[in-house]
């Protein structure tokens, strides 16, 4: 993999540091240069682009995906120079990323992915002022977090409704529970303290008030990370030894869940094979993708970071360009495949294996 | 803020003032009057109680019984805060400044011109005024941590001026200073009695209390000895009163040495080391007492150091049974049964975190263990052998070091070297802080020590102690060796007079402290 | 905290009998509280199962925690636990699937942990920085060094031997807690039992009289950071085990969560004293907090409020010993 602009700087200085106290590095090898810019291949060329990618955080598989499949969206526009921006999953460092690209004008376009999607957006409009062309990915800038279409004006809007992934799961979750009397749920939610967390958890229950057989009896806050999702869920199976569905909106839950409820002396698989157990997911991560086609989940929603990075990249570059462009794209609407990706589904498309690690 | 006028009786007024420390008691009903414009000095030995009533009326320390009045008005809840705000400043050894920020900066901390909290401005023109009207010459912009010494004592001058102090209490404000800045110290603190304010002086110098000073407190033990003007007082008297009878406590008469012609255990030949050890050459033979008496200041304590292998050798020849230390470290130092006890067994000798079982049994941890493991066992064994052999109170060597007297702490300490059966101890001021029960044990331990053959180094600010310890006396001055007494045939007396002397003529030791 | 002030005669009056037991054992005390609370407020609570999962769940942070310990008492900080536990776990997991197969790979953890904690220890040591800061400094370079080795992504590893050491039991024991067994005697014995444990009681109380007494303050210093870095290792090698996947963002709270539990359990934030069944009492003083809200199923947002006042409590309890 090829590291480029800033992780380079960073890489080269951490690397520099370690030299200095006697510490081998064995296995991270990378020897890039500084900037992914590829020569035109047959598009429009001109001059060369510089283009910022304001990451949540470099160290995030969902942030990884979109910049990765900026990378090779770039070599494929041609003459696109990138330069990642590590938002260290802090919004005061990604405020003044932003402030400073902008009164430096140091790019022409950046895509922007958000750790706060309302506190962000002041910066955004100074940067659009500074003429940046800017795109914003994933969850929708401003205050409304359900709305396409953007809310910082001449922001190009690359997003998704929390709200429309998390309803899909729950219609799946209606479906499964129908001859189930009561049918008990287990929930996962990132956390809840996350607003659009609080949209995807309140998806759940607005499609569940009126299936009173839907009961859920447990709501686990796993925060993206296993190791925590592991312990919460060991918890809950100790207050509630026996349920009927896992549904989770996060897929690193999803997947501690299932380590938990195997130690607990479940055997998954051949639970959900039996139709004992439902598992319900959301990420399509490849991790889940392959649990979906092993048989061992029912399903799992997808989340297309990648689409998200090539699209948005696109749309800055049509724009830079001078080409026609939109000013709002709704992700689940271009997928590259069914939203609900199911066993059968999968069959379908064989060579879908995921966008994201989680 | 109470005013003071000359006349109103006296300024500070001490009535049977008590002060404790643990068990010591450090200031026994002392009554005293001081009055304003006047210079009045405190004298006394180390331990005499003389800073203690200092920052008594300074509001540093508050007395456990007896009353202080100042300006008339009986004091309750006495703190330096308190003390302030009637219009008592104390300098302090140790100066309170806060050396980044400026002299004007520093003069007024805690009274800022401010409204609501908000600085207003007007320091400089206030400094201006201060200044204008006691000319201590110094730039109200200048950083303090700059200064030369004698000045940031200035800025702790004015500071106490700001505050329109009329008492200003000196703990030793000399003790490094240049006999130049002496001088010029000594003119502010005339001006200040001229202006009609109170100035106490606390102080080891006799000089200074014959220069500057128009009465003088003499305590000794914690008592007053006399109180008076200076006029007619000579170095001479003053010391004889600081002195008084000899002490209640009686020496252990050291054993007569086996042999006076055995080969020195421990010798210093030349021995130099760091700034203030310059020459010093002594020997000691096993089973002798060795006393060492010279100046705080002096290098004593430097001397110990430098022996152990706490501080580097810089030039001489340390030998111990007449071969040379190479390499020399603490560690190497015990390994060749080499002891220390330091002057502070609070900050250097104890573990105060830890109790009595585990401080003795420190050193003797790898000699206690069985199979891998320190044995409790066996600890707890050598820590009840040294209580007993020490008589340390209480007897429990799960007890915590934090909460033993002195005395039981400095016992602590011996039972702690003694695991390594020293042959060369090294002791610093083994009965500081000490009480007189306590301290009659320890000069038993010394003379044990030495009876089963160590050699021992005895360093005491203490000269009775000394000399009544010593088989011989080497006198120390300015980080040198200069004579050796035999202390059968010498006084506490003769040896203060000889240390006096010298400290008299020559102005470069003007400023060393006496005792 | 253990450091009494004045020289009273012990248990003359019940109350401050009382007293001085609440200040010595005020974690314990509020650890039995609230294990009684738990379980009559619910009754999944005081079973075997669960009482088995929780130590089990706390394992890696309990090991971290009992290293701590012997970094607190010898008068430091280290805030690179984490970071330590970052870096061990990603090279397990890229260990484990290259040929080096999962056994070196979880080894390889253990062994880089004390190697960088060994860093850890020489750069406070040779270079005198303060280890809050050299630890600071260093849980960066770690940090930072874990980013780069999985380029921020996630690895996955497939390997039923990887996992055993997270997610198996031996007859109801899980693994994970008998490592934490183990290691925390190892500390005990170490700090209690050994001449290094009473010198690093020695360090943290008195560093001027330890060096006095022959001391070799430095090497209890690097010995210390090495014990708190192969304590990272092994919570490394743990976390990566039972989550299957190596990722940079592991053990993120683990440093502040181990040091927290240490002064809870009434080490002294000074040096000098403290013990490491403090330190255990103080890590499963946190975990009930939060295995009782999952029990319980409790709106998680009064989690942190109630860790608060629970940490308040203790350290009210702990002074209640003190006021006079």
């Amino acid at each position: 993999m090829s590291v480029t602009g800033k992780r380079f700087t960073k890489l080269s200085a951490v690397l520099g540091v370690l030299a200095a106290a006697g510490l081998g590095t064995a296995g991270c090898g990378s020897s890039s240069s500084g900037s992914t810019s590829a020569s035109g291949s047959g598009a429009a060329a001109g001059k060369t682009l510089k283009i910022a990618f304001f990451a949540s955080a470099s160290a995030n598989g969902f942030a990884d995906a979109v910049w990765t499949s900026m990378q090779t969206e770039a070599k494929r526009l041609g003459n696109v120079q990138l330069t990642e921006l590590d938002g260290n999953f802090n919004a005061t460092t990604q405020f003044s990323q932003a402030q400073t690209a902008a009164s430096a004008k140091q790019y022409n376009g950046a895509v922007v992915m958000a750790n706060d999607t309302v506190g962000m957006a002041p910066a955004v409009k100074t940067l659009v002022k500074s003429g940046t062309v800017v795109a914003n990915v994933l969850n929708p800038l401003g205050p409304s977090l359900r709305q396409i279409a953007p809310q910082v004006p001449g922001v190009i809007s690359v997003v998704a409704d929390p709200a429309y992934e998390t309803t899909l799961q729950a219609q799946q979750v209606v479906a499964a529970c129908a001859n189930k009397n009561p049918c008990r749920v287990v929930v996962f939610i990132g956390g809840l303290q996350y607003p659009f967390d609080k949209i995807r958890d309140q998806a759940y229950r607005d499609v569940f008030k009126s299936h009173p057989n839907i009961q859920i009896v447990a709501t686990g806050q796993g925060n993206y990370d296993r190791n925590t999702s592991l312990t919460v869920m060991s918890n809950i199976l100790q207050a509630h030894p026996k349920f009927d569905v896992l549904l989770s909106a996060a897929e690193q839950s999803t997947v501690a869940s299932q380590i938990a409820l195997t130690k607990a002396g479940w055997n998954v698989p051949q639970m959900v094979k039996s139709g004992a157990l439902v598992i319900n997911s959301l990420g399509a991560t490849k991790q889940g993708v392959a649990a979906v086609r092993a048989g061992d989940w029912n399903l799992t929603v997808g989340n297309f970071p990648g689409t998200a990075g090539s699209i948005a990249l696109d749309q800055v570059v049509r724009k830079l360009r001078g080409q026609s462009y939109q000013t709002a794209i709704n992700l689940d609407k271009v997928a590259p495949v069914p939203l609900v990706l199911t066993k059968q589904v999968l069959s379908a498309h064989p060579s879908f294996t995921g966008q994201w690690s989680g | 803020m109470v005013g003071l006028t000359p006349t109103s009786g006296p300024a500070v007024r001490l009535t049977k003032v008590t002060k404790r420390f643990g068990p010591n008691t450090v200031l026994r009903d002392v009554s005293l009057d001081l009055h304003a414009g006047e210079v009045h000095a405190l004298v006394g030995q180390n331990g005499a109680g003389k800073s203690t009533l200092g920052k008594i009326i300074g509001g540093v320390y508050r007395p456990d019984a007896g009353t202080l009045e100042v300006a008339g008005h009986v004091t309750r809840g006495w703190s330096t805060r308190q003390a302030l705000g009637h219009g008592v400043a104390t300098i302090q050894q140790e100066l309170s400044l806060v050396p980044d920020r400026t002299v004007a900066e520093n003069v007024f901390l805690g009274i800022e011109p401010a409204r609501l909290g908000v600085l207003t401005g007007g320091l400089e023109q206030r400094f201006e005024a201060l200044e204008q009207r006691w000319g201590l010459g110094l730039a109200p912009t200048a950083r303090v941590g700059d200064l030369r010494l004698a000045d940031q004592q200035k800025v702790e001058i004015m500071r106490a001026l700001a505050r329109d102090a009329r008492v200003i209490v000196m703990d030793e404000p000399t003790s490094s200073l240049t006999a130049n800045e002496v001088e010029r110290l000594h003119a502010v603190i005339a001006s200040l009695r001229d202006e009609g304010r109170l100035v106490v002086y606390v102080t080891h110098f006799l000089s200074a209390v014959l220069g500057v000073c128009d009465r003088l407190t003499i305590l000794r033990d914690g008592e007053l000895v006399r109180t008076g003007p200076t006029d007619g007082e000579s170095a001479e008297s003053i010391v004889q009163s600081m002195l008084g009878r000899a002490t209640d406590v009686s020496f252990v008469a050291p054993e007569p040495l086996v042999s006076a012609e055995a080969s020195p255990r421990l010798e210093l030949r030349n021995v130099s080391a760091g700034t203030v050890v310059r020459d010093v050459s002594l020997r000691v033979r096993p089973g002798e007492i060795v006393g060492l008496a010279g100046l705080v200041g002096s290098g004593r304590t430097e001397v110990a150091r430098v022996v152990f292998g706490a501080d580097r050798l810089e030039g001489g020849e340390i030998l111990v049974d007449g071969e040379p230390l190479p390499a020399r470290s603490p560690l190497r130092s015990i390994r060749r049964g080499i002891a220390f006890i330091p002057e502070d067994r609070k900050s250097q000798g104890l573990v105060m975190t830890q109790d009595v079982q585990r401080n003795v049994g420190l050193l003797a941890a790898s000699r206690l263990r069985r199979r891998g493991a320190v044995s409790d066992r066996a600890e707890r064994a050598l820590a009840a052998k040294m209580i007993d052999e020490l008589q340390i109170t209480p007897d429990e060597p799960g007890h915590a070091v934090v909460d033993l007297s002195g005395g039981n702490q400095q016992k602590v300490l011996f039972g702690k070297w003694m695991t390594i059966s020293p042959r060369v101890v090294l002791l610093d001021e083994p009965t500081r802080g000490v009480d007189v029960g306590a301290r009659v044990h320890i000069y038993r331990l010394i003379a044990q020590l030495a009876a089963r053959g160590a050699a021992v180094l005895l360093i005491s600010s203490e000269l009775e102690e000394v000399l009544g310890l010593s088989h011989r006396v080497y006198l120390m001055r300015d980080g040198a060796t200069v004579g050796e007494v035999d202390p059968a045939t010498t006084t506490a007396d003769d040896v203060l007079f000889a240390l006096f002397d010298i400290a008299r003529t020559t102005d470069r030791t003007l400023n060393k402290d006496p005792l | 905290m253990t450091t009494g002030t004045a020289a009273l005669p012990t248990a003359r009056r019940p109350s401050i009998a009382i007293a001085a037991f609440a200040r010595d054992y005020a974690a314990l005390i509020l650890l039995v509280v609230l294990f009684i609370v738990l379980s009559v407020a619910s009754s999944a609570f005081f079973t075997s199962a669960n009482l088995l999962n929780i130590v089990s769940q706390q394992a890696p942070t309990a090991i971290v925690a009992c290293a701590a310990t012997l970094v607190i008492i010898a008068g430091s900080f280290d805030l690179s636990t984490g970071a330590i536990v970052a870096v061990t776990n990603v090279i397990a997991a890229q260990l484990a699937i290259r040929a080096e197969g999962p056994i070196v790979g979880l080894l390889a953890a253990v062994v880089a942990g004390l190697g960088l904690g060994v860093i850890n220890g020489l750069v406070i040591t040779m270079l005198r920085v303060h280890s809050f800061l050299a630890t600071l400094a260093t849980s960066l370079v770690y940090g930072g060094l874990a980013l780069l080795l999985t380029n921020g992504a996630l690895i996955p590893v497939d390997n039923s031997t990887f996992i055993a050491l997270g997610q198996n039991d031996v007859g109801p024991i899980a693994v994970a807690s008998i490592v934490l067994g183990v290691f925390a005697v190892l500390m005990m014995f170490l700090l209690n039992r050994t001449v290094a444990g009473r010198h690093l009681f020695a360090v943290g109380g008195n560093p001027e009289a330890a060096a006095l007494s022959g001391i070799r303050v430095n090497l209890i210093h690097v010995m210390t950071f090495a014990a708190s870095g192969l304590a990272a290792g092994v919570a490394g090698a743990i976390l990566v085990s039972r989550v299957s996947s190596g990722q940079p963002t592991q053990g993120a709270d683990i440093t502040l969560n181990a040091i927290a539990a240490v002064i809870l359990g009434g080490t002294s934030i000074y040096g000098g004293a403290g013990a490491v069944w403090r330190t255990l009492t103080g890590v499963f003083l946190l975990a009930l907090i939060g295995n009782g809200f999952d029990l319980l199923g409790a709106n998680q947002f009064y989690k942190n409020l109630v860790t608060g006042i629970v940490i308040v409590s203790a350290v009210a309890l702990a002074a209640s010993g003190r006021r006079r």
